[in-house]
């Protein structure tokens, strides 16, 4: 019963958006020009430098890198930024006062907003898949375990970013920072293989690279290695670190809060 | 009477510039927290974007032919051009689309004022340049510092670059403002606003001479995203050499800024207020 109420309001957002088809338009527009500037960037450079890919490949990987990050709105951090103005408007004061849990209430509200950038997500990952050789079971069900590690963390991030808003108003710079962070570490603008060698593990298994880089790599093998393993488990490890963090910083957030005329 | 109309035309269009400025910088004193976040965005942003070129050209020798410092300083004219846009271009058109959603802009069509210059000029982020933007270019300067004598730079292809940056930010905030008025018919413009600014930082890592020949001709005319920082880049690191390009870039400036001033008034004819 509890989740029907959270799917409804996830449908209701969907359709307030929907309402704008203009506004779909050159949403998707702006999605294709984002992918297709990292596409270009890198026809660029595999022109001068062997990447260890072939092309098809390459764009197989950024298709899916980006596709993940948008489908669990690591890209923009979308739900953070909207419950920092939710907490600013005083529009939280609302859902605090009805029988669901808060963070979920906000979380599935924005969900529908997102619709259409979910729909563009699932199209690029499906052009993704097409455009490498088949893969096992297996690797699907390692890929599917990493899209929900990565949707569990951007939750935990996004709430996290979002409590910011009960200390200080403006939250909206932290958001940004975290972002620029996770747009470099999630391996969507370059493979986290680029990074030197000195460094690389630890890189690979930083918690944004579930984002885009863990679950764009297991689509590029044919096989579970070793290391996928690894950074599976990690990915596990993040997410239920995150998780206990965003829970915690929320508790302590909503002690804060202040509203007049609700 | 004309000398009289012209001079009271260009006073008060200065007077409107004069205190939107001040205005601003006013209200970014008074919200100093969102000068700290705005600085930090930015400040982090380029940061990560050096991560960036430091981790591709460990692997990679040149991008399009530029190299390392090459790259540094097309980057440096990258973030010139955003804070510019960022500065005096951007906010004022996302102010312009909550004004036809609120119904506010009635209110500056009823006055004896050039609507289209305050709605151009209504809002010019003084307070972000100083405090955000300048301060979050330091890490690229300080990157630049011992690199500008492997840079190819001449007077000539300096002059030529300054042209194009300036004419390049006037084509593109003509080409951001052209978007926006889809506000007009639709009612809201916020996703046409983001569109319109991906398109003028389409590739914005890619230099010049790595595009390929339909995009540049798609460049230069119908989506002119390649003059503010592609073409002024390659004139002052003297891989462009061609000044002729100029007079074009010209005509295109006073090509959009006549397609500005006609879809302005098509707009407003089919302005249907929101406030009454």
């Amino acid at each position: 019963m509890k989740f029907v109420i959270y799917w409804k309001t996830a449908l209701l957002g969907f359709r307030q958006v929907a309402n704008y088809r203009t506004e779909v338009w050159f949403q998707i527009i702006q999605r294709l020009l984002v992918l297709g500037g990292i596409v270009l960037l890198w026809s660029v450079i595999g022109k001068s430098y062997d990447t260890g890919m072939s092309f098809s490949q390459l764009i197989s990987y950024f298709l899916i890198a980006n596709g993940v990050r948008e489908l669990t709105d690591g890209q923009y951090g979308k739900f953070g930024s909207k419950t920092i103005d939710d907490i600013k408007s005083g529009a939280v004061s609302s859902v605090l006062l009805q029988p669901t849990n808060t963070v979920l209430f906000l979380f599935f509200k924005n969900l529908g907003t997102r619709g259409v950038s979910i729909i563009f997500s699932i199209i690029n990952i499906i052009i993704g898949f097409a455009l490498i050789p088949r893969v096992s079971i297996l690797i699907y069900l390692f890929f599917l375990i990493s899209i929900i590690t990565a949707t569990i963390i951007s939750y935990a991030q996004s709430t996290m970013v979002g409590s910011v808003a009960f200390w200080i108003t403006e939250g909206k710079g932290i958001k940004n920072v975290v972002n620029h962070v996770t747009r470099i570490f999630s391996g969507a603008l370059i493979p986290l293989t680029f990074f030197p060698d000195s460094y690389q593990k630890f890189v690979i298994l930083n918690p944004f690279a579930s984002y885009g880089f863990l679950p764009a790599t297991i689509t590029q093998s044919q096989t579970v290695s070793l290391s996928i393993l690894t950074q599976v488990l990690f990915s596990i490890f993040w997410a239920g670190l995150f998780l206990n963090l965003s829970n915690i910083m929320w508790k302590r957030g909503i002690k804060h809060y202040e509203a007049i005329g609700y | 009477m004309k000398l009289l109309d012209i001079k009271q035309g260009i006073k008060i269009r200065w007077k409107i510039l004069a205190s939107s400025s001040m205005f601003s910088f006013k209200e970014s004193l008074a919200y100093t927290m969102n000068n700290y976040g705005n600085f930090l965005s930015m400040m982090v942003y380029m940061l990560m974007y050096l991560v960036f070129l430091d981790v591709l050209f460990g692997r990679v020798k040149t991008i399009a032919g530029y190299n390392y410092s090459e790259m540094l300083f097309f980057t440096l004219i990258v973030q010139i051009n955003y804070y510019l846009t960022f500065v005096f271009s951007l906010t004022s058109i996302d102010q312009l689309d909550v004004s036809i959603n609120t119904g506010e802009l009635d209110l500056w069509l009823s006055k004896p004022v050039p609507a289209l210059w305050y709605v151009t000029f209504r809002k010019i982020n003084l307070g972000d340049l100083i405090f955000s933007a300048i301060p979050a270019t330091i890490p690229l300067i300080v990157m630049l510092s011992g690199k500008w004598n492997l840079l190819n730079i001449s007077l000539g292809g300096v002059l030529a670059g300054f042209v194009c940056i300036i004419l390049g930010q006037i084509i593109i905030h003509c080409f951001q403002f052209i978007i926006s008025l889809t506000a007009f018919f639709t009612g809201e413009g916020k996703n046409a606003r983001n569109m319109a600014m991906e398109i003028i930082s389409f590739g914005d890592s890619v230099p010049f001479e790595g595009y390929p020949s339909a995009l540049k001709v798609v460049g230069f005319t119908l989506i002119p995203n390649l003059v503010h920082t592609a073409l002024s880049v390659s004139f002052i690191l003297g891989k462009s050499v061609n000044y002729s390009f100029l007079l074009y870039v010209l005509l295109l400036t006073l090509v959009f800024l006549w397609l500005k001033t006609k879809l302005w008034k098509f707009a407003l004819s089919h302005y249907s207020s929101a406030s009454s």
